[in-house]
């Protein structure tokens, strides 16, 4: 493998890349401050589902698809207790962990289903996915667990912990 | 010929050229009727594997967002046999479709982690894909699947050349759990099954970075074999 921005060539493989970056920490570590509390923000390309359109095939209805709205600069921004996102656009607000629905990474974005019926996709130009969705998982599991909700096991199609399962 | 046979000729040399597989354990493939194939998931290149080298034609499921990333997708993904799943809320339209695919005696591929591993290693398996496994009662062929990641990991953006290992395992058989207690009481028991035969397979269980060792396999070579010192030009 060959580094980003330069010529130095690493005989290494990937799963072993991937151990040498657990070893440096998890997603928290960037997103906890000196004194304990949580926040953390990143630049994001933010996209809202604007519609669902139907598959068909041969007369026969296969499933769904969204189409997705043109991306836009905003921000994404987590505390212990809440998500915002903000483009500028009026779907852009504040969330409390406990009222999402689900969060996946989708290829290279991130995607939120939010309270009511919406989505947002998010992509981050100068950070990782996997990252976002390790800490949205983490910061979740803590706000269910503080909430009595149980232990969540699942975050998509819908979050559910042992013994409950959100709306 | 249907266009999931024209196009499973150009996947087939895409494999081939990219990955050099080897691919084991065809017999276990039913020859007729419906069925499951659940093969763990690490790289991009897995459907092109899958899906070249199974006997049988499959219907996928696919991630909806791929239908949506451009005409030619939203054309071909139905003509090739893919069922678009919505991942980020429940999708009952999928169960109906899979079942109404497995009851006219097609073969459904789930990938059963729901996505492509970050590190190589295999991911919890999503709860209602086992539930749905265990609501229709046909026959699981698992198949394990390792070296596609080293190929094109998921965060990586080339392709590099790597031995890839596709390998068809007996079927599985749980029976139909026609109610959902039943399923909720069959779900631990079978999850575990499932994992111990993708792991016999090859595939990398959790929190683990050696390779398990599967007997009479070759070594794996080149980039595949972890090798930690560096070479400068």
């Amino acid at each position: 493998m060959t580094r980003a921005g330069s010529d130095i060539r690493y005989d290494i493989s990937a799963a072993e890349i991937c151990r040498m970056i657990y070893q440096h920490g998890g997603p928290m570590t960037r997103a906890t401050r000196e004194d304990g509390t949580v926040a953390c923000s990143a630049r994001a390309l933010v996209s809202w589902r604007i519609s669902e359109e139907a598959v068909w095939h041969r007369g026969a209805l296969l499933g769904f698809a969204e189409t997705m709205g043109p991306a836009g600069e905003g921000r994404i921004e987590v505390d212990a207790e809440t998500v915002a996102v903000d483009d500028g656009r009026p779907a852009s607000g504040r969330w409390a962990h406990l009222d999402l629905r689900a969060v996946q990474a989708a290829s290279s974005s991130l995607q939120l289903s939010l309270p009511g019926d919406g989505l947002v996709e998010l992509r981050f130009p100068g950070d990782s996915p996997r990252r976002w969705e390790t800490l949205m998982h983490r910061l979740i599991a803590d706000a269910w667990a503080r909430a009595g909700r149980g232990r969540v096991v699942e975050f998509q199609p819908r979050i559910v912990a042992l013994g409950r399962e959100s709306r | 010929m249907n266009w999931y046979s024209f196009f499973r000729l150009p996947a087939r040399c895409a494999a081939l050229l990219l990955t050099r597989p080897r691919v084991t354990g065809l017999e276990n493939v039913p020859g007729k009727g419906a069925f499951f194939l659940i093969p763990n998931h690490l790289s991009i290149l897995d459907p092109l594997l899958v899906q070249g080298f199974c006997p049988r034609q499959l219907h996928a499921l696919t991630k909806s967002t791929q239908f949506s990333a451009g005409r030619f997708s939203r054309w071909v993904l139905p003509r090739v046999k893919a069922i678009p799943t919505r991942r980020y809320q429940v999708d009952p339209q999928v169960v109906r479709t899979v079942l109404r695919t497995l009851e006219g005696g097609g073969g459904v591929c789930i990938y059963p982690e729901g996505e492509r591993s970050w590190d190589g290693t295999l991911q919890p398996l999503r709860r209602g894909t086992i539930r749905l496994l265990l609501k229709a009662g046909v026959p699981i062929v698992p198949c394990g699947i390792s070296g596609s990641f080293e190929a094109r990991p998921r965060w990586g953006r080339r392709f590099h050349r790597s031995r890839v290992f596709l390998r068809f395992g007996p079927p599985l058989h749980f029976g139909v759990h026609d109610t959902r207690a039943e399923r909720d009481q069959a779900l631990d028991a079978a999850t575990e099954r499932i994992v111990a035969a993708l792991v016999r397979l090859g595939a990398v269980p959790p929190g683990t970075t050696e390779r398990p060792t599967i007997p009479n396999a070759p070594e794996p070579t080149g980039a595949n074999t972890g090798r930690l010192p560096t070479s400068r030009p």
